[in-house]
């Protein structure tokens, strides 16, 4: 009897989409995150007898015999959707509008790629992400600016006492990648490249296709609630389906096993 | 214990007519249905996935003989049941809108055609992602072929339209999805993976004028109600066999037991 087995593959399967659901719906609020997707594909199949065979009478069968052995996670794709963009008024806050990564570095050197525009300033003036992460090219703001602007192509200028000109402090260079959804999320909003995603292309924002830079906005999650609760309703009527057949699968052995008696 | 059951059907083709043995071969039947039910029911939010049916059939329909083994002309001994095929459904599933924009669902007959490491394969799944060489893909990093062969996919931006081409960001097509259909789609094999395989026979075609739901896949084509449905009848008709079986067995008790 594979039917209690084929039908656990399936509880699994939905456990997995319950699992993903989960950590959508717990990251509705955080800033730069993208969604992942569960992909499903059927398992292996037994051929008990191929189709085109031919029966006992020399007759060609039009179809054969192939039971199913149930389903598998083929991958949990993380979707790159922009997020709503929300409005914090902070100086040093930036969503991306279109495609591209800010580049961070962290402590131990290696660049890890982010969506999430909250950046603040450390002890030296240097523009660091929340954990404290350098941002990449190193924009350092002196003490004395009054005032920090970030133009729509990524430069980023200060107003400092005494001095008409604004000062030109750098300007913020973006990464893309030719698979996103090779990308490994590492936690804290990061992700790293890895062989699947490909080798960073960096670019100036608002040139080869990158997008511009808003400043004084943040990007929010791009997990839509209503869709993610419609998800979840049908994993678990899915996940019930599969362990009626489970009941289903041991009734009938029980059946079976009083014929002995 | 369905294997003793399938053992004891296969005993019953020595002793044809015995009711225990046409009850077993219904039982054996039943447990296999389950089977199949149990496939459909965890494939039920697998993308293209194409609902099974098991079709029944009477076997060992043979004529009654008399004790110097003549036939008797108009009798006929019960028949067996046996699991005789297990047929495709290939309706269309639902429409189900990812978002995606290398998502598409074929709006009519056919499969997307899929580079396996066994070779050419047939899916109806269109849930399709860039692979680490940057070619578009099924979720397991096969490459979609299109009318050109594999198509690849440098730029992050890149959409499929309504007429299955792959467009990038400044709107050069680079790559145009193919469609193949079958004049004998019973004839496919379904190997997993959610991919069918074409026996040379299948009588392979390629479609023109294709049309696409962009940033949707096909949902499964299982619908739970109907599987519950079939597995609650299957249930009862299992429990009815075994029943007759146990009918059986006592009626010969009972006439071992007159003898004494």
């Amino acid at each position: 009897m594979r039917a209690l087995f084929t039908a656990a593959t399936g509880m699994e399967a939905q456990q997995a989409q319950i699992d993903t659901i989960a950590n959508n719906i717990a990251n509705v609020g955080t800033t730069g995150f993208k969604k992942s997707r569960t992909e499903f594909q059927d398992l292996f199949y037994e051929t008990l007898r191929a189709p085109g065979a031919s029966s006992d009478d020399g007759a060609v069968l039009p179809t054969g015999v192939q039971v199913g052995h149930g389903v598998q996670l083929a991958a949990v794709n993380t979707i790159f959707s922009a997020g709503d963009r929300l409005n914090t008024g902070n100086q040093l806050d930036m969503a991306i509008d279109g495609i591209g990564f800010f580049q961070v570095q962290r402590p131990t050197g290696e660049t890890v790629y982010t969506r999430d525009g909250t950046f603040k300033l450390d002890g030296d003036g240097n523009v660091v992400t929340a954990q404290g992460y350098q941002v990449i090219p190193t924009i350092t703001v002196p003490p004395d600016a009054l005032n920090v602007t970030i133009l729509p192509d990524g430069t980023v200028n200060a107003e400092q006492a005494g001095n008409s000109t604004p000062a030109n402090l750098g300007q913020i260079q973006l990464a893309r990648f030719s698979n996103p959804a090779g990308l490994r999320m590492v936690g804290g909003n990061l992700f790293e490249a890895t062989v699947a995603s490909g080798d960073p292309e960096t670019g100036i924002p608002e040139q080869n296709g990158f997008g511009g830079i808003a400043a004084g906005f943040l990007e929010g999650s791009n997990v839509e609630v209503a869709e993610e609760l419609v998800q979840m309703i049908l994993a678990q009527r899915a996940f019930e389906v599969s362990s009626r057949v489970i009941q289903a699968g041991d009734e009938m052995l029980r059946i079976a096993s009083q014929l002995s008696q | 214990m369905p294997d003793a059951i399938s053992a004891s059907w296969r005993r019953g083709e020595e002793f044809m007519g015995s009711d225990s043995y046409i009850s077993a071969s219904g039982a054996s039947a039943q447990l296999r249905d389950l089977d199949v039910v149990a496939n459909n029911l965890s494939n039920v939010g697998t993308p293209g996935y194409k609902r099974s049916e098991s079709i029944f059939r009477a076997v060992l329909e043979s004529s009654l003989r008399n004790q110097s083994g003549d036939e008797i002309p108009g009798a006929t001994s019960t028949a067996f049941v046996s699991t005789d095929m297990i047929g495709s459904d290939f309706g269309r599933g639902a429409v189900e809108h990812t978002g995606s924009p290398l998502h598409a669902m074929i709006d009519g007959p056919g499969f997307f055609e899929v580079l396996t490491p066994n070779g050419i394969r047939y899916t109806r799944a269109g849930n399709f992602i860039v692979n680490r060489e940057g070619e578009l893909s099924t979720p397991n990093g096969d490459p979609v072929q299109g009318e050109g062969g594999t198509i690849e996919v440098r730029d992050a931006a890149s959409r499929i339209d309504q007429t299955g081409a792959i467009v990038d960001s400044t709107g050069n097509v680079i790559g145009r999805l193919k469609v193949a259909d079958f004049d004998d789609v019973q004839a496919l094999v379904r190997e997993g993976s959610s991919v069918f395989s074409a026996p040379e026979d299948a009588g392979l075609q390629i479609l023109d004028r294709n049309h696409f739901i962009p940033g949707s896949v096909e949902g499964s084509n299982v619908d739970a109600s109907r599987e519950l449905a079939t597995m609650v009848m299957l249930q009862r008709a299992f429990e009815t066999n075994v029943r007759a079986m146990q009918v059986d067995d006592e009626t010969t008790q009972r006439l071992i037991e007159g003898m004494r």
